[in-house]
């Protein structure tokens, strides 16, 4: 089943600004689907319009088999959101916008529970206006959890957050998505998004310039599989460039780090460096997803000449 | 049914605004001190009945230029005030409607206002019982209706301002505007008085004072005004109305104004919110 199917999605404001540029993707269910790109690159315009917010340009977007521009209303009782952006009622307390959720979704949460799960239990009867950032985060996370939903639509659902709160939200997202929930998670923070996501989609300038498994992306990357030696001493001819899959060498006093082409290459450079110096500390680094994540925005960067304005919020 | 769970969650939000209780307690503070001012001047009059009937219509005269500013003030952020803040986020994104998010805050503001309309004149019947000799019940019933019913039509078109923008600072601009026109011009000039001058001034017609007191009536506020001279026979044009007088230009014709008024206001709103992006 497609939980989120996207096709030639086009939006265009007021003024000829273009902030999604014919998108298009489908998402499965029960997928952990991670939305990337910087502030402005159209993340936040494509989930106003697969929340029903509001209307495309041009192309279509299909949300849980219903086209989110007819009688979308219904649908959004298996949807829970987490926009970005968004404001709570001061004058309301945590139990009474859980309450008003309950009510409006037909659900039959208990609200104690649900705020238990989020961790504002002991300020449920508290009004809003008082909370800070991430409590009134941890209570609309907890407003998107009501009713079992099908979908969760998370955006920046980090913001605000403390550690803590961010390694349970995880979690909570995580049992979710075991239970076969299908997690819609936008952030413009890249280890958020590869410590939870399946798949993930890369955003730049309104459109997608990368879909695909973190793992497939990263091995996309060639010759940024670092690996540091610490040595005794150096020796004058290590000879590491004559290996294949070595691309650059840097010595820098008793270290030297290496960036080879894929992990195998690694091993052959630990066993080339043994036989010659004697070695005191190994570090190896993978690609991380920021090295990916510049290469994939920058690139499109200079490719593209078009206006593509900043719109978001 | 979701209109009435955004009247809930509304109603519970609003009755905690002190700001609110404030605006709403301005109209019954004025009309208590008002009869109770106007007591000493009863004797004027040929009856205390004629007394008593004259002073609630004075009243019914100070609600028509306060009861809009009440309800504005009640009702312009209602829907503009939550897409500013991002609060309509959470409401659209739950199985709202846009048809029931302004049919629910309509409902839920309009109670509030009427709610000071009935604090108003609960304190003007306290006033009446204590201070006054007679109390005119029939007068009393249908000017409170009137008012009641002017406060729902001000509040429709509160609401109607305030889905059509998408920013506190427009509202509250149309808002100011639209009381501008509607109640303030009107001290000085009626649509009827300028209908005249276009029509026998420009076009050359005869004179048609009933149309022109029609297109008076249909400002809310006039037609408000001229129902409660001709109940209270306190007309500035004096004496009984005529037996040909037409159905439209009778008292009652100003429930069927006021109605138009609540309708218009929040359909253009409706029109108008539901073409838009709330981002």
């Amino acid at each position: 089943m497609t939980a989120i199917d996207v096709n030639g999605l086009h939006k265009e404001f007021d003024g000829g600004v273009v902030a999604v540029d014919d998108l298009s993707f489908s998402i499965e269910s029960g997928e952990i689907f991670g939305f990337l790109g910087p502030n402005g690159a159209g993340k936040s315009t494509t989930i106003n319009i697969l929340l029903g917010y509001a209307s495309p340009t041009a192309g279509r977007a299909t949300v849980l088999g219903q086209d989110v521009s007819t009688n979308f209303t219904q649908t959004r009782k298996r949807i829970g959101i987490l926009p970005e952006g968004y404001s709570l009622y001061d004058r309301l307390t945590a139990r009474e916008h859980i309450q008003w959720v309950i009510r409006t979704k037909d659900a039959a949460d208990d609200p104690d529970a649900i705020l238990e799960r989020v961790g504002i239990a002991d300020a449920a009867d508290r009004r809003v206006g008082g909370f800070s950032k991430g409590m009134g985060q941890r209570l609309t996370f907890g407003m998107a959890l009501v009713g079992d939903p099908d979908l969760l639509i998370l955006d920046e659902p980090s913001s605000g957050l403390d550690p803590t709160g961010i390694q349970e939200m995880r979690e909570t997202i995580r049992e979710l998505a075991a239970d076969g929930t299908t997690v819609f998670f936008s952030s413009h923070v890249l280890s958020e998004v590869e410590a939870v996501c399946d798949r993930v989609g890369i955003m730049s300038e309104g459109q997608l310039v990368a879909l695909d498994e973190i793992d497939a992306l990263r091995a996309q990357i060639d010759g940024s599989m670092r690996i540091t030696l610490t040595l005794e001493s150096v020796p004058d001819s290590l000879e590491l460039e004559r290996l294949n899959g070595v691309e650059t060498v840097t010595v820098d006093g008793n270290t030297v780090t290496v960036s080879c082409r894929n992990n195998a290459d690694k091993l052959d450079v630990i066993n080339h460096v043994d036989e010659r110096a004697t070695v005191t500390n190994v570090v190896s680094e993978e690609s991380s997803m920021e090295d990916l994540f510049n290469r994939y925005t920058e690139a499109s960067h200079s490719e593209t000449d078009q206006q593509v304005g900043e719109v978001s919020q | 049914m979701s209109v009435s769970d955004v009247i809930w969650k509304d109603f519970l939000n609003v009755r905690r605004s002190k700001g609110i209780w404030i605006g709403l307690s301005i109209y019954a503070v004025l009309a208590g001190l008002f009869l109770f001012a106007q007591r000493s001047r009863l004797r004027y009059y040929e009856s205390a009945q004629e007394g008593a009937v004259a002073t609630l219509s004075q009243v019914a005269s100070i609600g028509s230029f306060l009861v809009p500013i009440v309800a504005f003030v009640a009702a312009y952020l209602a829907i503009a005030g939550e897409r500013e803040t991002g609060s309509a986020k959470l409401e659209l994104g739950l199985p709202n409607t846009r048809r029931d998010v302004i049919l629910g805050k309509f409902v839920s503001r309009s109670l509030v206002v009427a709610l000071s309309i009935v604090i108003a004149y609960a304190v003007a019947a306290t006033c009446l019982f204590a201070l006054y000799p007679v109390f005119p019940a029939q007068t009393f019933l249908a000017l409170f209706g009137i008012m009641s019913l002017y406060a729902i039509a001000y509040t429709a078109i509160a609401i109607g301002i305030s889905a059509s923008v998408a920013s506190k600072a427009r509202a509250a601009a149309v808002g100011f505007g639209v009381y501008f026109v509607l109640n303030v011009v009107l001290l000085v000039t009626t649509p009827g008085t300028i209908a005249r001058r276009i029509l026998v001034g420009i076009v050359g017609l005869d004179e048609t004072p009933d149309i022109y007191n029609f297109i008076s009536q249909l400002v809310p506020s006039q037609s408000v005004l001229q129902a409660v001279q001709r109940l209270t026979g306190n007309s500035v044009t004096g004496g009984e109305l005529a037996s040909s007088t037409p159905f439209y230009l009778q008292p009652e014709f100003v429930l069927v104004i006021l109605c138009l008024w609540i309708v218009f206001p929040v359909v253009v709103g409706y029109y108008r919110f539901s073409r838009a992006d709330v981002s």
